[in-house]
């Protein structure tokens, strides 16, 4: 039996009817109801109250229960749920977050950056999901605290370990297997919680068929949080994650200045956070936070007849002192900080092994310090009217030990344009930059349903990743901005309206941006930045100009919940260096961005059949991304050859998929037993569609054949046995 | 219980299978070009070699049926300049070409331009290019694996030819090669729903028969004396010297023979040291064609070669005005191999059909030479 009434939750009952029988009912008001589903924010109406725009997060909650691909809970497929978000197609090596480039985005675990975001080239995210506590999107306002990006921050955190019991918790999916450990050490004063998942199955794919025993791909990753409560007013928090990602395929090319019988991908990140809390007084505290965080991708390349690996070895070692003051008084929070940052760079390394035919070559480490200061207030002027204004000044000092080459102004920077090249010592300034950020959001409050909101963000952004394909690599380059490659500079401008119904069960909201940005990087024909000593003369800087309206339905309660939103959005470059062909791209005119895609529609509802099983389908769709179609023909050697010279004047086929994902809690509905299990049945790409992640064109003899490649194009079915034990 | 296991064990195995295969999933996909504006190629290659040598001059456009339409441009002036000052015409023949004269051959250490003046006037010229020794082919290895060649998810025996090269001395040497297969060749005519005629001779003709229309038949006719198939490499090799310069460049992977048949063949492999724009040019044309198809594919780009209109420096020339000299090393390979392979013949792996026996029939057909196919036993055949 059912029983349903609007605005009620509904009630659900198995009775063998064998005679008449009385049944008293008290249905749930669903207003009542706790949210299930939480689009935006972390507390009811805080979408409505507070002054930031552009603010999004999923909770951990509903991305366990939203269909994902073979059972692997993912942030960062579940954020390309949300409007704005985008990637270049399922196997990208991370989001495209309002018009920004993958780089534009700050990516932070426990403060801590992640500059490869991805498991497996982009099919996983690297966050282990049952050790985050929550997210936040900030692709609007962003807050002054942070820095050092363009376009977007993800602020991902681990859950605190629980300082008073025990808790266990895992999972096993087709991919991987996952444990979670929560150990309190002095009751009530410290615990620590440890995390780990690794995914070894691919021993299995040479079993399965001969051909596929040249795939290898295996990762693995493992967090600890150690939560110490010194006392009532100091608290010291420790926080590491280590990932470990070893692959080959033959999909991602080769190494064509070394010998070698295939490509071997492996890298590495290991992060640790130190934050010491101190409660100066109820209403003034400081956090001190030091930071290092470490990311090694090596290239190996086996060799003919041998048991060497050629070795190609890049890095970052990225260290940060930071510090904030928080104030709250009145209708003032006011938050004052100090940012440090070091980065050295090893930006490529070959290694020869026991190879003798093969040169040892090591480019020049890149040593910068990024500095800012930081002040923010959120003033609540009246109840309607809040906001948010702050300033952030960043400096940066590009440092020796180097050399930097001096080229004929105007010209290409090549060897004929070349005049000189300068040595630096050890600690002498090549190139400094730096300004002002400001960032300004108010909120004006209609009445309590409906609010309008302002947003004005500009970011400077010092370290990039140089790569000239569509998704960076694991092992792309890392570059610090230098004498010729300047900072990206970003201006985005955000408006909004958000809009909640009487019973706070439904939410709409609207908003559109428009973001210019200055000096993006994109790359001359044919650039090849491996162990590029100069990688200016590689590259060329331009504009980007991304605009768009974000349209946003969500219903937050009640047994659908869910939501649907549409985003147009649009994003155009422009580089014109000079007169040259090689200083230009696309004739210098504007040109789609390689992640442009005008029209999204996402779509995420979960349906609660009570607290033993729900339902749950993805549904997306957007415009196919840009590639380009060539402009005519050439022949050499008897071989047809295309012959390109617009960027991105064609596009792939649209993309949607429809996934399903079945959850069952607790299945011997035994709610009392500490052990729970929980199974979840997924499919992705339910209609199996054949998305195209790209398309392009062979040269075979006198012919030019076209293809497309397809990452998911069938049905994916997976089950995962997730479990906790308290 | 170890039933159990072993379903599960399946089960899994089959879903990662899936799960790879389908990650790497490539299928043909239609494409409409859109018909764009003519724009110009100007490629050129001369060498030190007694081959024929010429410059074209074209304007390719993309007509409506996706194939491109090449326009000569004929009556234009065509010189090289030797070492700064010589000039060298060339003298156009037709269909935008431009021969140089007969004996000329590129010298080691000299410089070589081409200038190139339209009819309308347009003048373009090609940056100095540098005639650079190459260094001879030192030794080689060949292998037979079974899965050599790879075409979409298929597999197929073949075998792997690997040479080895001492790098010159000097730094920003780039080298190219090129191969040609030599394989013995039975059948020198095939006839499509005809029979073949030895008259008129010398070359005889198909002739058409009416009990064979519309039946798909293709009879293949044996050859009246020696005859060696040619195959041309297809696909661009280049390597830079980067990161082995002044050493050994080894086991540097030349072609992958298809296994067309159980006995042996002949690789004749060119090895050339180009200069490093035309390095890069070529470098840009692999990424494009080649080695793209990857999950991370460099956008296509503009293809812009060492040849500029100096009036325009924006406009978009086409084609590459290359200097190179040549090592060339004939290999012959025995073709041993291990395991059953299937050899794919020499008929675009079509089986042979020679037509029955009767009275006088079937003919033989003679080895007619062309850039295919040669009655002369190339260099290292052994006798």
């Amino acid at each position: 039996m059912v029983v349903r009434f609007i605005g009620y939750k509904p009630w659900r009952y198995q009775e063998n009817l064998a005679g008449d029988k009385f049944f008293e009912i008290n249905l749930l008001q669903v207003s009542n109801d706790l949210e299930e589903v939480l689009v935006s924010s972390k507390n009811p109406n805080s979408n409505i109250k507070k002054p930031l725009l552009g603010v999004n997060t999923i909770s951990i909650k509903t991305l366990n229960k939203i269909p994902s691909a073979l059972g692997e809970v993912d942030i960062m497929r579940g954020l390309q749920m949300l409007p704005g978000v985008s990637s270049v197609g399922e196997a990208s090596n991370g989001v495209n977050i309002r018009g920004g480039a993958t780089d534009q985005n700050l990516i932070l675990l426990d403060d801590a950056p992640i500059f490869n975001p991805t498991h497996m080239f982009g099919l996983f995210s690297a966050f282990p999901s049952e050790a985050i506590s929550s997210f936040d999107l900030y692709k609007g306002n962003v807050p002054t605290r942070f820095g050092g990006r363009a376009a977007a921050v993800l602020d991902v955190n681990l859950s605190n370990p629980n300082t008073e019991k025990f808790k266990l918790q895992g999972g096993i999916s087709m991919v991987s297997n996952r444990l979670l450990l929560d150990i309190p050490i002095i009751k009530n004063k410290m615990g620590v919680s440890i995390s780990g998942r690794g995914a070894f199955n691919d021993f299995l794919l040479p079993l399965a068929s001969k051909q596929l025993d040249n795939i290898k791909a295996k990762f693995g990753d493992a967090s600890s949080k150690l939560f110490y409560i010194i006392n009532p007013k100091n608290t010291l928090t420790l926080s590491s994650y280590f990932s470990n990602d070893y692959f080959q395929t033959e999909i991602l090319g080769s190494i064509n200045e070394v010998n070698s019988t295939n490509t071997q991908y492996k890298y590495q990140t290991f992060n640790n956070t130190l934050n010491w809390f101190h409660s100066i007084n109820a209403n003034l505290n400081i956090q001190t936070k030091f930071i290092n965080s470490t990311y090694q991708p090596t290239t190996l390349l086996p060799e003919l007849n041998s048991d060497n690996k050629v070795k190609i070895i890049s890095g970052i070692n990225f260290n940060q002192f930071k510090t904030n003051l928080n104030y709250f008084k009145n209708k003032h929070k006011v938050e004052f900080g100090l940012d440090a940052i070091r980065y050295d760079i090893n930006p490529g390394e070959l290694n020869p092994g026991t190879n003798q035919n093969i040169t040892r070559v090591k480019t020049q480490n890149e040593l910068a310090y990024e500095t800012a200061v930081y002040l923010e207030d959120e003033i609540e002027f009246s109840k309607k009217l809040v906001a948010t204004g702050g300033i952030r000044y960043s400096y940066f000092l590009n440092m020796g030990p180097g050399s930097y080459r001096n080229y004929i102004a105007g010209n290409p920077r090549d060897e004929i344009s070349l005049i000189d090249t300068v040595f630096l010592g050890k600690g002498v300034v090549q190139k400094t930059y730096g300004g002002l950020e400001p960032r300004l959001g108010i909120r004006y409050q209609l009445n309590p349903k409906k609010t309008l909101k302002l947003g004005y963000n500009l970011m400077r952004q010092y370290l990039q990743v140089v790569t000239n394909t569509t998704t960076p690599l694991p092992t792309s380059r890392w570059k610090t901005s230098d004498l010729y490659i300047k900072p990206q500079v970003s201006n985005l401008l955000t408006v909004g309206y958000v809009q909640e119904t009487e019973s706070s069960i439904y939410e709409y909201s609207i908003e559109g941006y428009l973001r210019k940005t200055n000096n993006i990087v994109d790359y001359k024909p044919g650039a090849d930045f491996l162990l590029q000593e100069y990688p200016e003369s590689q590259l060329l800087q331009g504009k980007n100009n991304s605009y768009g309206l974000e349209f946003m339905a969500t219903k937050k309660k009640g047994e659908l919940t869910g939501w649907i939103n549409y985003t147009f959005a649009r994003s155009f470059n422009q580089v014109n260096e000079g007169p040259e062909v090689s200083q230009q791209i696309n004739q210098g005119d504007w040109y789609a961005a390689n992640y442009d895609r005008p029209h999204t529609i996402n779509s995420t509802l979960v349906i609660n059949q009570g607290k033993h099983h729900d339902f749950s389908f993805n549904f997306t769709y957007s415009t196919g991304r840009p590639f380009t179609l060539p402009q005519g023909f050439i022949q050499y050697q008897d071989n047809m050859y295309p012959f390109y010279a617009l960027r991105n004047n064609s596009r792939i086929p649209d993309y949607h998929r429809l996934d399903f994902a079945w959850n069952i809690y607790n299945p011997s509905m035994n709610d009392k037993r500490r052990w729970k299990g929980n199974w979840t049945f997924t499919v992705y790409n339910l209609y199996g569609r054949k998305n195209a992640y790209s398309v392009f064109l062979k040269s075979e003899g006198n012919v030019i054949k076209s293809y497309k490649l397809t990452v998911f194009g069938a049905p994916i079915i997976s089950l995962s046995y997730n479990f906790k034990f308290s | 219980m170890g039933k159990l296991k072993n379903i599960i064990f399946n089960k899994l195995t089959c879903l990662l299978t899936g799960i790879y295969f389908l990650i790497s999933c490539v299928e043909p996909y239609e494409i409409n070009f859109k018909s764009g504006d003519k724009f110009l190629i100007i490629d050129g290659k001369i060498d030190d070699s007694d081959k024929e040598k010429y410059i074209t001059i074209r304007r390719s456009v993309i007509n409506n049926s996706n194939h491109p339409d090449f326009f000569p441009e004929d009556s234009a002036k065509v010189q090289i300049i030797e070492n700064g000052s010589k000039i060298i015409p060339a003298a156009n023949s037709a269909q935008g070409l431009y021969y140089l004269p007969v004996g000329f051959k590129v010298k080691i250490g000299s410089t070589y331009q081409l200038v190139v003046s339209l009819k309308n006037g347009e003048k373009y010229e090609s940056s100095i290019e540098t005639m650079k020794n190459t260094p001879e082919i030192k030794g080689h290895t060949v292998k037979f694996n079974e899965e050599a060649i790879k075409s979409g998810d298929k597999r197929y025996p073949g075998h792997l030819v690997y040479v080895d090269t001492y790098d010159n001395p000097e730094k920003g040497d780039n080298y190219m090669w090129t191969y040609r297969i030599f394989e013995r060749q039975a059948f020198c005519i095939s006839c499509y729903e005809s029979i073949y005629m030895t008259s008129p001779a010398p070359l005889g003709r198909c002739l058409p028969v009416a009990s064979l229309f519309q039946t798909g038949n293709t009879y293949d006719y044996f050859c009246s004396g020696n005859c060696w198939e040619i195959l041309n490499s297809s696909e661009l090799n280049i390597m830079s010297d980067r990161y082995s310069n002044s050493l050994e460049i080894k086991n540097r992977l030349i072609a992958k023979v298809p296994f067309y048949s159980f006995s042996g063949f002949v690789i004749e492999i060119t090895q050339q040291n180009i200069d490093e724009k035309a390095f890069r040019y070529l470098k840009i044309l692999l990424e494009q064609n080649q080695t793209n198809g990857t999950l991370a594919d460099s956008p296509p780009a503009a293809l812009i070669g060492n040849i500029k209109n100096i009036n325009n420096k924006s406009e978009i020339v086409g084609g590459y005005f290359m200097v190179a000299n040549s090592s060339v090393k004939s290999i012959w390979v025995p073709r041993n191999y291990t395991g059953s392979p299937n050899p794919i013949g020499l008929l675009n792996g079509r089986i042979v059909n020679p037509e029955p026996s009767a009275p006088s029939r079937p003919p033989v057909a003679p080895c007619v030479k062309s850039k295919t196919r040669t009655p002369l036993a190339p260099e290292g055949w052994p006798l």
